[in-house]
């Protein structure tokens, strides 16, 4: 800091003092503060010196001002008695001032209603939103330490993209016995498990594989009994099952004698020991924890089917912890080929949950903020309007001998009040409102969500929030209402004056208004105008009257000796279920067209083998004959499977658009042969001729990736436990169900049917948080633009009120009722077009915020912005009407006797 | 002035006790009380130049301080004098004797050294 800028800032602060005081002391405080400056500089202590000046400055502007805040330092009266100066007299009227305020808007019910409704609404709406932000994105997770835990992620060490892909099973044991930065370390798989009831269908219900120190990274204690050790959790150790508190309620009675009981999991007893606490959801919300190491101790390395959760050390952060596992990394590359170009980062758990909605969230704030503003406004103006129809009184009080100081505090005291009261209503409406925001937001929109409530945190915010809008709407009606000549305003009291006092700073407000709810109704049409581009994108297949039942054979009881087995219960049963009445199409496949499905390198027949690490990839998925005509997608070019694309068979693929425009833009697909991997450890490398071209899907909806390369095999080439169940029918579904649970339990009893997904709600569920968000900006944009309509209408009503003496003249001397409509309406032109033109370059700035949540439109969509523009203009003249009415029926012989 | 005047004004904060005092000898300019204070306290009160003419402000409005004629030989036209009224040097001892009184109830009670 050079002596020069600091001096430049003392200066600045200099100009903030109340004039009379500056006049008074200023030349000298500048003296004395530069003898004392330039004695600290001698002395060697420039800056110390500096800062405190500067801040006693700061808090000096405070205490003039506002001469009720008293000295900041010392709380105690610096001069007691009848002589403690005005502030002494200030603080003790404070109750006094606050009855006259209630008293004042109890005589005045409508205004105060008003503004304490405004005033409610922006504050719970800013409450309500608050804690949402406070929640997800402030807080640290509801673990201990929460803000220490992290997940490990396997990427690629030659490119910067942050991948984030599972890690190996013996990359993780690598891991775990080399970091140094992590005190507890973890990794899992979930999946769908069979727990076989005493008695009834047998139920899907989620499992963790765990390693066992999973338990240890958030180090929460089981409910009853213990979580499993080392001991169980490897190869051929004893079966062991670590229940939710959910599933021990429903399933189990909540009985503590469940401890030691047998309970059959994918067809093996395995013996309960342990409930983990109510609402206890790490690593994810679960319903059964196993060991692990039982399930993927023989995984091989570079099958990156592991996620990782691990705790910092105190006094370490993820940067230090990703360099650390990048180090491992390098080393496990060079010493394995698998592991080639393959590195590790560690990314904030915290971080890693809440990114997705961050952008999302803050919109939401930022227009909520920007909603209270314009109440703000609205009020300022409220009160400007009532403080000019005041002035008499106030006249009468200052010649009686109140100090303006005194008038300034009763203001403000009065703006307290209001926003006290609208505060106290607004926690009230927070309420309602989060609890029916959260009721409508679909599942995904927003994490945390059991996290969020109305807490002291949120209602210190609100306490703030009324304070300071107090302070914003109140100070401008202050300084004015207080001020003024005495003697001008005993004279006419007020009634008179023609389109002077105040009405310059209303009608800023007016375009400052104007301008803020141009930049949220903009921002709402952006986001309504994504949310409709998306439904207008083809999903690739017909999801009416198309419905998903998950069918997973327990893996343990199908091993892939069984896959004979396997082939024909799926073949079998998928005849009998054809027959169904009602059904017009079935088929199995992995997965419904909505939902991802995995991903394998490949290669072409007759082209050169690429280098390691640039084999091309594709999704690929099983499906049975029919599929396609089930799901509703188009088969571009080439045939369907048949019942002849058999184990035995020569192997067949039917690849999606992508595949054949990436990789045969000649149109030369089909015939062409594809090498595949082999599909797993052991099974021999195979030869696929393309037979069809099918229609793109958008997996994960109509918003979804672009469409990746990809290609369907014949299930009973390859047949997987896994599978989905698609079926098309007109007919009530859970009829069609009974008859597809009696034709698939006549080959396997013990496989779960319980759950049923009608495809179109699965579609909508993926475009509902942009529904969400696009549904919620429009009403805080209709809000927006109620009260900038609300404060155009009362600036114009006042002028017109104020002016009747004026247009009786003018009427008077001949004006036509239209001059006299048209003085108005181009009092309410001016102000649309200037809020229009500073919301312009508000509407760049909602543009580039909002930009990641759009799709289809860019953030400075024209035709948006220009109906946004029109609909202002035509709200403006539409609150213009009235006044403008008002104006033309003034009787010039009544408005002139108003004397 | 009177004794009723004196008791208005007290008791008074440390501070205003500190720029009375500073002022009890000849008229000062403000920097010279801030360093008059600064020195009388060993350096432990160190006012903000702000915070000072705040409080004289509020003293001279009070009638306890008052603006004193400008020495001749004065180097700068900017800075100004001030000297404390009859009033303020009344507030000042009555100030000083308080503290003594109740200096001596708590040596009276052993707590504090003679």
């Amino acid at each position: 800091m050079s002596p020069r800028v600091g001096r430049r800032i003392l200066d600045a602060l200099m100009r903030l003092l109340p004039p009379g005081f500056r006049e008074q002391y200023g030349d000298e405080m500048r003296w004395a503060q530069e003898r004392r400056l330039e004695a600290a500089s001698r002395e060697g202590r420039p800056v110390g010196a500096w800062v405190r000046e500067l801040g006693d400055l700061v808090r000096t502007c405070l205490r003039e001002w506002a001469g009720a805040v008293g000295d900041l330092r010392h709380p105690s009266p610096a001069t007691g008695g009848r002589g403690g100066g005005v502030r002494a007299y200030t603080l003790r009227s404070f109750p006094q001032d606050v009855r006259l305020a209630l008293r004042g808007l109890r005589r005045n019910p409508g205004f105060a209603a008003v503004c304490i409704a405004m005033l409610a609404v922006g504050i719970g709406a800013n409450t309500a939103i608050f804690s949402v932000v406070d929640a997800v994105l402030l807080r640290s997770l509801p673990y201990e330490g929460g803000n220490r835990l992290g997940i490990v992620w396997t990427r690629s060490a030659s490119s910067d993209e942050t991948l984030r892909e599972w890690v190996s099973y013996p990359d993780y044991s690598e891991l775990e016995r080399e970091q140094r930065d992590f005190e507890a370390f973890g990794g899992f798989r979930s999946g769908p498990v069979t727990l076989l009831g005493d008695a009834g269908a047998p139920s899907a219900i989620t499992a963790v594989y765990a390693t066992h120190s999973l338990f240890s990274v958030v180090g929460v204690e089981p409910e009853l009994g213990r979580v499993f050790n080392a001991d169980e959790d490897r190869l051929g150790g004893e079966r062991v099952v670590v229940l939710s508190h959910g599933l021990w309620a429903s399933r189990f009675g909540a009985s503590p004698g469940v401890l030691g009981s047998s309970v059959v999991i994918d067809g093996d007893p395995h013996t309960v020991i342990g409930v983990m606490p109510e609402g206890y959801a790490f690593p994810i919300r679960t319903d059964v924890w196993l060991p692990g190491r039982q399930n993927f101790a023989e995984d091989q390395r570079g099958m990156h089917r592991l996620r990782v959760r691990a705790r910092l050390r105190p006094r370490t952060d993820f940067g230090t912890a990703s360099l650390d596992v990048a180090a491992i990394g390098a080393r496990l590359a060079e010493a394995y080929p698998e592991n080639e170009d393959q590195s590790f980062w560690v990314e904030s758990l915290q971080e890693a949950t809440v990114s997705n909605s961050r952008q999302l969230l803050l919109t939401l704030m930022g227009s909520v903020g920007l909603v209270l503003l314009i109440v703000c406004a609205n009020v300022a103006n409220l009160l400007l309007t009532r403080a000019t129809a005041r002035s008499r009184e106030v006249a009468v009080r200052r010649a009686m001998g109140a100090g303006r100081r005194r008038l300034l505090a009763q203001f403000l005291t009065e703006g307290l009040v209001l926003s006290a009261v609208g505060g106290a209503l607004g926690v009230g409406i927070a309420y309602l409102a989060l609890d029916l925001t959260l009721a409508a937001a679909p599942a995904g929109a927003i994490p945390r969500v059991s996290e969020i409530t109305l807490d002291g945190r949120v209602l210190v915010v609100v306490v703030a929030a009324v304070l300071g809008t107090a302070v914003v709407f109140g100070l401008i009606p202050a300084l004015r209402g207080s001020g003024g000549g005495v003697a001008d305003d005993l004279r006419d009291g007020g009634t008179r004056s023609t389109a002077s006092g105040g009405q310059g700073v209303r009608s800023g407000l007016v375009v400052l208004e104007t301008a803020l709810a141009l930049m949220l109704v903009f921002g709402a049409g952006l986001l309504v105008r994504s949310f409709r581009a998306v439904e207008s994108v083809d999903p690739g297949f017909q999801p009416d009257n198309l419905w998903a039942v998950p069918v997973v054979l327990p893996f343990v009881q199908y091993p892939s000796e069984r896959w004979p087995a396997v082939e024909t219960l799926f073949s079998e049963s998928l005849r009998e279920i054809r027959e169904i009445p009602g059904v017009t199409s079935a088929a199995f496949g992995y997965a419904p067209p909505t939902r991802p499905s995995w991903t394998t390198g490949f290669t072409i027949r007759g082209r050169p083998v690429p280098d390691p690490g640039q084999v091309p990839e594709a999704s690929y998925r099983p499906v049975t004959p029919g599929y396609f005509d089930a799901a509703g997608i188009r088969l571009l070019r080439g045939r369907d499977f048949t019942p002849d694309d058999g184990p035995t068979a020569p192997g067949v693929v039917i690849v999606n658009q992508a595949f054949a425009d990436t990789h045969f833009p000649d149109g030369d697909a089909l015939g062409s042969v594809i090498l595949k991997e082999s599909w797993w450890e052991g099974t021999p490398e195979g030869e696929w001729t393309i037979v069809g071209i099918a229609e793109n899907v958008r997996f994960g909806g109509r918003d979804g990736p672009t469409p990746l390369p990809g290609f369907y095999f014949p299930h009973a080439q390859r047949p997987m436990t896994d599978m989905w169940l698609l079926i098309r029918t007109q007919r009530d579904i859970a009829d069609v169900t009974r008859g597809v649970r009696e034709a698939i339990w006549r080959h396997d009893p013990t496989i779960p049917l319980e759950t049923v997904y009608a495809m179109s709600t699965e579609l909508e569920d993926l475009v509902g948080p942009r529904r969400f968000s696009a549904a919620l900006m429009t009403v805080f944009g209709l809000v927006a633009l109620g009260l900038a309509a609300g404060g155009l209408f009362g600036v114009l009503s006042y002028t017109v009120s104020r002016r009747t003496h004026e247009m009786g003249v003018r009427m008077s001397l001949g004006a036509a009722a239209s001059d006299v409509r048209r003085l108005v309406l181009r009092q309410a032109l001016r102000l649309t077009i200037g809020g229009l033109v500073l919301g312009l370059m508000g509407a760049v700035a909602t543009g580039r915020f909002v930009a990641s949540l759009l799709f289809g439109v860019g953030g400075m969509d024209p035709p948006t912005l220009t109906a946004v523009a029109l609909l202002l203009v035509a709200v403006s003249l539409l609150a213009s009407f009235v006044p403008a009415r008002r104006a033309t029926r003034v009787d010039p012989a009544k408005a002139l006797r108003v004397e | 002035m009177d004794d009723l005047d004196v008791g208005l004004h007290l008791p008074v904060s440390e501070q205003v006790f500190l720029i009375l005092l500073s002022l009890t000898g000849e008229a000062m300019h403000g920097y010279g009380m801030l360093l008059a204070i600064e020195e009388r306290t060993g350096g432990r009160v160190r006012l903000g130049t702000g915070t000072l003419y705040s409080a004289i402000k509020r003293l001279r409005a009070d009638g306890l301080v008052e603006e004193a004629p400008t020495p001749t030989d004065s180097e700068d036209p900017r800075r100004k004098y001030y000297r404390l009224t009859r009033l303020g040097l009344g507030v000042v001892r009555a100030e000083a004797d308080r503290h003594a009184r109740l200096a001596d109830l708590a040596r009276a009670e052993g707590l504090l050294r003679t």
